[in-house]
């Protein structure tokens, strides 16, 4: 019967090869001949749009399903771009005012995750919410650092800046990023002096470098189609040297924060604003020419925001910045290893809008969902296609897919233990370098293929386990959220909806494709289904354990952990 | 229904392990016969202590240490420059602890960073030394080479990624993730009568050095070693129905090579902790260790070691990572609290190996992406290139400080600017000592080391590259 059954998918898979070859869209690699379980590509038009949102927000409910199955995605996504920002800054302020006004002062740390949580349960604006949740991946602060942790206001302030410029223009982007006060501290460039010679002082060559490693251009020069251009000797062509970072150093110096008096005293020890851009004390920025990138040249002489805003277009109108970034947003949204082809299409919408206008983030964000390699669904069945989700993103999906509710209408999920377990929390990264590298091998199958898995850097023999603990807690425990000091009185405040699951409960294969919709879009293995029934079949006395049991098995398999 | 099921995992379990995915079957066993002479010739190494175990533990400081203010000079003179180029980012002469190398070493003064008392005792006791100014070199070179661009050099020199990932696999002109450690396992893994639980075990997660061709880290919890999950495996009702739906989901062989992916590093996960739980459960030191994730664990990390009977192991490699040392900006406070905590676990932890009588059979080295900058930028320092490290171990030609110590004054022949000094012996031959310590034979030396024979040749008349382990 295994063998028939590997046998059907095969004939399957081949005719999916078939078809998308034809499309001329990538290039099926010799495993791709590998037996396994793989499913019809046939997905109903709500598993489709099911599976869109699973690209596109953090997480589909049936409402929004119902939604693209109506629009379809394009008019959705246009819908979207309409949305009003659902903004973090004020909801926080609002919790920290709450806390403040507790004679312990409260838990002023926590309030940045609080207004994380509320927005990402409730707000409206759910892909706009799912980019700037991407971008906080890539333009990385983090409240490791305890000085940011003790300024949540200002993180706030940060994540509603990437909110604000996920549809707005990459330029911009990169400069307000440039500004804020909050990566200011976290790369070190606020209160930047300009050279002294006399005191051996030099600039800080911290931002200067992370902003074209990472923000912007990255290490070497690229093709259109993400590849890296080679030299004569078959090399790789670094973009920039230390002598050019030695160089824009000088460009990020006389930064301080807003709201002082300019001078030297405010300079250098004034209070630290977190929410309004970093200001220009001419007097600390280095005045002298700086050389930058293939001859460009910023002359002495300009103010030192004229130089910034010098340096920023300079980086913008790199080439490599459409496939750099093309490459790093197609990673955190639809797969791990995009085909050059795909890279190359969203590289030139972000060159080009159509009208134009180059670093347009809508057509960026467009041209990445829409693309054929992520609506395709003859891609499912190509071994290669797809990610291992982030651990955090399948947490937040589970909740947002069950309509979670609280009684109180807040949730103010701490997040410690989460994190601690996850090895994932939103502005919590180790360091700049976000979670996990864009490269990560695991051992195996993939890196045998020569393909990457970043996701895999933090699933380990420690993380894989307490993952599935995890998502035993929150089912079974119905530890949905850590709130208040964790007594059961506080978490009893969220709950799941699962009054439909339960109702269909007595119906193993309603509640099982009640479930496939909301969490797997329609992609659970014939296998799996069978493991899910055998486990929740005898469980016949309690709807409830039928539904956790059948939430738990979901949420830990490997169809809900890897999105194709 | 379930022996079926258990068999084949068995088979699927060795299957996954001998990397067959791409590899064709003539390269495994050309692998395998490389393997058994690799373990043999590991295994005819004279023992230490009557037993034959030995452990690497690697100490990553991730973030790039500035490590010109863990070793300082101290003579008067020496200090005066140091002084001058170091500026605001100079420590007071008179707070430095000093240290006595044997031999008078090369005539020169140095302390140790004030924070540092336990790595001052081991040095003075001939337990730690320290190696200096090494870093990352695709081959030996000066300024002037390197500012005309005729010589190699690593790729990405100066940024993270790059040099944390060189510092682990020691090829710096290629991106690779197999590490050193990854590539020694490969060879001589057979050693160990226990082939279900990696030889490589990590405190930290996921790295490069531990990962090879045909081996992964195993990854343990600080506090809690390794982690089942919660009611597998048990006898009641419920608990049944759950292992017999993980057995069954994990048996599912699926096409995707993500998806399989993560039921591999799920399978090994409950497998491995099968053992290792039992194995390590009773094992508690009288040695008392901080309560920071570094000490915990190195706390951890001396645990398993204790076990090595139990888990039936012969050579093991260690990974702890403690990320933070990026210190652009306030580098004289937390360097002042970190290479405390670095000391104090390193004295908790030798400390525990003697409680096990195993400070011969264990050396530990310190590793960071690369030191930084001797001018300030006015709050910290910025990214640099050749630095300081120190071994520690029994074993260890201890009380000394190996490789030349930089003069540090601006303009140095070493010096790209800034105080960003060449490095003068590469981490090709301070990783090669450890190697051949541990057991990887001459002959195979260049395996571990691609690049070793730019900077030392195995098997010549100098038997050591550098000379800080006890032959």
């Amino acid at each position: 019967m295994k063998i028939q059954l590997n046998r059907r998918h095969f004939l399957k898979l081949t005719g999916a090869v078939g078809a998308a070859t034809a499309l001329g869209l990538h290039n099926m690699p010799a495993h791709a001949q590998a037996v396994g379980v793989s499913r019809s590509i046939d997905l109903t038009l709500e598993q489709q749009a099911s599976r869109f949102l699973t690209q596109a927000t953090l997480g589909p409910n049936p409402t929004l399903i119902n939604e693209v199955a109506l629009l379809g995605p394009e008019a959705w996504i246009e819908a979207q771009f309409n949305q009003p920002i659902g903004l973090l800054q004020p909801v926080v302020e609002q919790f920290i005012e709450e806390e403040e006004a507790k004679e312990d002062e409260g838990e002023l740390n926590a309030t940045f995750s609080w207004g994380w949580w509320q927005q990402a349960m409730t707000s409206p604006d759910v892909l706009r919410q799912r980019v700037a949740f991407a971008l906080s991946e890539i333009f990385v602060i983090s409240q490791q650092a305890e000085e940011l942790a003790d300024m949540p206001a200002g993180v706030a302030n940060y994540y509603d800046m990437l909110l604000r410029n996920s549809f707005g223009n990459f330029r911009d982007l990169l400069m307000e990023v440039s500004l804020h006060p909050t990566m200011g501290f976290y790369l070190s460039h606020v209160r930047n002096r300009k050279t002294n010679i006399a005191e051996n002082r030099f600039p800080d060559e911290n931002y200067a470098r992370e902003i074209m490693q990472l923000f912007s251009i990255g290490l070497f020069e690229l093709n259109q189609d993400g590849t890296q251009k080679l030299d004569a000797d078959g090399n790789p062509i670094p973009t920039y040297g230390n002598e050019e970072i030695t160089e824009l150093a000088k460009v990020f110096t006389g930064l301080t924060y807003a709201g002082g008096n300019i001078n030297h005293e405010e300079f250098l020890y004034g209070e630290p604003n977190a929410t309004e851009p970093m200001v220009m004390f001419e007097f600390e920025h280095e005045i002298s020419d700086k050389k930058l990138l293939n001859g460009f040249t910023i002359f002495a002489g300009q103010t030192g925001m004229k130089d910034i805003q010098d340096a920023v277009d300079h980086l913008f109108n790199h080439d490599n910045v459409g496939p750099f970034m093309g490459h790093k947003l197609i990673q955190r949204l639809v797969k791990s290893n995009p085909s050059p082809a795909y890279i190359s299409r969203v590289a030139a919408a972000f060159n080009d809008n159509g009208q134009g206008v180059r670093g347009d983030m809508k057509a960026m964000i467009k041209a990445i969902l829409i693309d054929p390699e992520a609506r395709d669904t003859s891609f499912m069945n190509d071994p290669t296609h797809g990610m291992l989700r982030e651990p955090f993103v399948r947490y937040v999906h589970l909740l947002r897919a069950l309509e979670t509710q609280s009684t109180t209408g807040t949730f103010k999920n701490n997040g410690y233990y989460t994190h601690h377990v996850l090895k994932q929390y939103p502005m919590n990264s180790p360091s700049v370098f976000n979670f996990f590298l864009p490269a990560h091998q695991p051992l195996g199958p993939v890196a045998d293929a020569g393909l990457v898995a970043p996701e895999f850097q933090i699933t380990t023999s420690v993380s894989a386990v307490t993952g599935i603990n995890f998502m035993n807690a929150v089912t079974f425990g119905q530890y949905v959220m850590e709130v208040g000091d964790g007594d059961d009185e506080d978490e009893m405040t969220i709950s799941f909806d699962i009054a439909e699951a339960e109702s269909i409960s007595g119906n193993l294969d309603a509640l099982i494709d009640y479930l496939d919709l909301l969490l797997t879009y329609g992609t659970l293995s014939d296998e799996m289904r069978q493991v899910i029934k055998n486990a929740i079949e005898p469980l016949d006395e309690e709807p409830m354990y039928r539904v956790f049991g059948a939430l738990y098995l979901f949420t830990i398999s490997p169809e809900y952990a890897v999105m194709k | 229904m379930t022996d079926i099921n258990k068999s084949r995992r068995r088979f699927i379990g060795e299957a996954s392990c001998a990397a067959v995915g791409s590899a064709s079957l003539f390269s495994t066993l050309l692998n395998m016969r490389m393997t058994n002479t690799a373990a043999a010739y590991a295994a005819t190494q004279p023992q230490v202590g009557g037993e034959d175990y030995k452990a690497l533990v690697c100490v990553f400081l991730a973030g790039g240490n500035d490590s010109y203010n863990m070793l300082v000079p101290r003579g008067n003179q020496e200090y005066g420059q140091y002084q001058s180029i170091r500026s605001d980012l100079a420590l007071a002469q008179d707070t430095l602890l000093p240290i006595t190398p044997f031999d008078g070493g090369d005539g020169r003064d140095y302390g140790v960073h004030p924070s540092m008392p336990e790595v001052q005792q081991m040095f003075d006791q001939g337990n730690l030394a320290f190696v200096t100014n090494v870093g990352t070199l695709v081959e030996h070179t000066n300024k002037s080479d390197f500012e005309s661009g005729r010589s190699k050099i690593p790729l990405g020199l100066f940024s993270h990624s790059d040099q944390i990932m060189q510092w682990q696999t020691s090829i710096p002109d290629q991106r690779n993730a197999i590490g050193w450690g990854g590539r020694t396992a490969d060879l001589i893994h057979s050693l160990n009568d226990n082939q279900n639980i990696s030889m490589n075990i990590s405190l930290s997660g996921s790295n490069v050095f531990q990962s090879g061709r045909q081996t992964v880290e195993y990854s343990i919890d600080p506090e809690q070693g390794s982690i089942g999950i919660d009611g597998y495996g048990g006898q009641d009702f419920f608990e049944q129905l759950r292992t017999a739906a993980i057995d069954s989901m994990l048996d599912i062989q699926y096409q995707n090579l993500f998806e399989q992916t993560f039921v591999n590093v799920t399978r090994g996960a409950i497998e491995s902790n099968q053992q290792f739980g039992s194995a390590i459960g009773g094992t508690a030191l009288q040695t008392q260790f901080a309560d920071n994730e570094v000490s915990k664990s190195m706390n951890m990390v001396a645990r398993t070691i204790a076990a090595r009977q139990q888990l039936g192991m012969r050579r093991q490699t260690f990974f702890v990572m403690f990320d933070g040392w990026d210190h652009h900006d306030e580098v004289i406070n937390n360097q002042q609290m970190m290479l405390g905590i670095v000391s104090k676990a390193l004295g908790e932890f030798y400390g525990a190996m003697q409680e096990l009588g195993l400070e011969n059979n264990v050396t530990t080295f310190t590793s960071s992406d690369f030191a930084r900058t001797l001018t300030s930028n006015g709050k910290g320092s910025d990214h640099a290139w050749g630095g300081n490290q120190m071994v520690m171990g029994g074993a260890v030609r201890g009380g000394q400080i190996y490789g030349n110590y930089p003069e540090l004054f601006e303009g140095n022949d070493l010096d790209l600017g800034r105080g960003r000094l060449i490095p003068t012996m590469s981490v090709d031959e301070y990783f090669s000592e450890l190697a051949l310590w541990f057991g990887v034979s001459p002959a195979d030396l260049d395996i571990v080391f691609p690049n070793i024979r730019r900077f030392y040749t195995p098997g010549s008349d100098t038997p050591q590259p550098v000379g800080f382990m006890q032959a």
